[in-house]
């Protein structure tokens, strides 16, 4: 009886240690003098809510979630907001992960307009980025975010408009992305994110 | 005779069930297309950007502008349980009256817990009445 015992509690740690697998690196990849090389997003240079400049380094040492949206915007992006805040109410005490917001309508979501949006949306937090800059910058940029995540580049709208949700890690690596409308898929992304904030802590 | 007895019951029950979402099948199609983007699926709004509809002490206490607020939209400051809400909200003058019934039937039902029914002749005279609202 004894032996028994023994041999389910080996089994459910043995289970619970290969619970955990290593979230893949997305996009292209190549062999360079026998090193693999992946897609890494490029360097940006915004202006957040409270007028201070965000850059990759605002995110060092740090895994992030992008999404682009307008605060204006009547269709898709108050749901993936929505999902995005379920996100950060489930990981809002790790300081290991961060959120980048960039709105696509340079025109009218201005730094104060920014501010504003992030306030109605109850977000008093360093840690989550809303974000406006160069209309050509944002555009090039979010080719390196979306890079993984653009299945039809001449779908009306384009990446601006398809509400992902993409998850990058401190090694500027792609690792996992959601539709940010769907709450099926998003819980899933839930725990890709979790498992990417557990890999690193071991 | 036990059998029979449990089928006739089965076959009431689900009579009875499909008749009273029937009436609001369309109201919720409509509701997901035109509502839901800004007020959610489910009504709970979007923090405070956008004011819920499930249980909104507003929609309770406004009940003859909702035909006029889906018309015309919304425009100035409003409280919704006790939070303040300033966010614009564009009407859709292209919904029939017909449809607007079936919205605000829809939102009454599920969202208000009201089961009385507004027909289009009711929606008509709210639209007709709609200048004191917009304002």
């Amino acid at each position: 009886m004894k032996n028994i015992l023994y041999i389910i509690i080996l089994l459910s740690i043995i289970s619970c240690s290969q619970e955990v697998e290593k979230l893949p690196i997305l996009g292209n990849k190549e062999e360079i003098n026998g090193k693999m090389v992946y897609h890494e997003v490029g360097d940006f240079h915004f202006i957040d809510q409270d007028g201070n400049p965000v850059t990759p380094s605002t995110f060092e040492g740090q895994n992030y979630i992008v999404d682009y949206f307008f605060t204006s915007c009547p269709t898709i992006c108050p749901k993936v907001k929505k999902q995005e805040l379920r996100v950060y109410e489930k990981f809002k005490n790790n300081d290991k992960l961060g959120y980048l917001s960039v709105s696509v309508d340079t025109k009218y979501d201005t730094i104060q307009k920014l501010k504003w949006y992030a306030d109605k949306l109850n977000i008093h937090d360093k840690k989550w980025k809303f974000v406006t800059g160069e209309k050509d910058h944002i555009y090039k940029v979010a080719e390196s975010f979306f890079h993984v995540a653009m299945d039809d580049k001449t779908a009306p709208g384009g990446f601006n408009h398809d509400g992902r949700l993409i998850l990058v890690d401190k090694n500027k690596h792609i690792r996992s992305f959601c539709d940010g409308t769907d709450p099926v898929d998003v819980d899933r992304f839930m725990k890709d994110v979790e498992n990417l904030l557990t890999e690193e802590n071991e | 005779m036990n059998r029979l007895l449990l089928i006739i019951f089965t076959v009431l029950l689900i009579s009875i069930v499909s008749c009273s979402t029937k009436g609001f099948k369309r109201g919720k199609i409509l509701y997901d297309a035109y509502c839901s983007d800004c007020h959610m699926n489910d009504g709970s709004g979007l923090e405070g950007l956008f004011p819920p509809i499930d249980n909104s002490d507003y929609l309770k206490t406004h009940k003859l502008d909702l035909a006029c607020i889906i018309h015309y939209g919304l425009e100035g400051k409003i409280k919704v349980n006790g939070k303040e809400y300033s966010q614009k909200m564009n009407g859709f003058p292209k919904i029939t009256e017909s449809d607007i019934a079936n919205i605000v039937n829809y939102i009454n039902y599920k969202f208000l817990g009201d089961e009385e029914y507004v027909n289009i002749k009711e929606i008509k005279e709210m639209l007709s009445n709609c200048d004191e609202v917009i304002e």
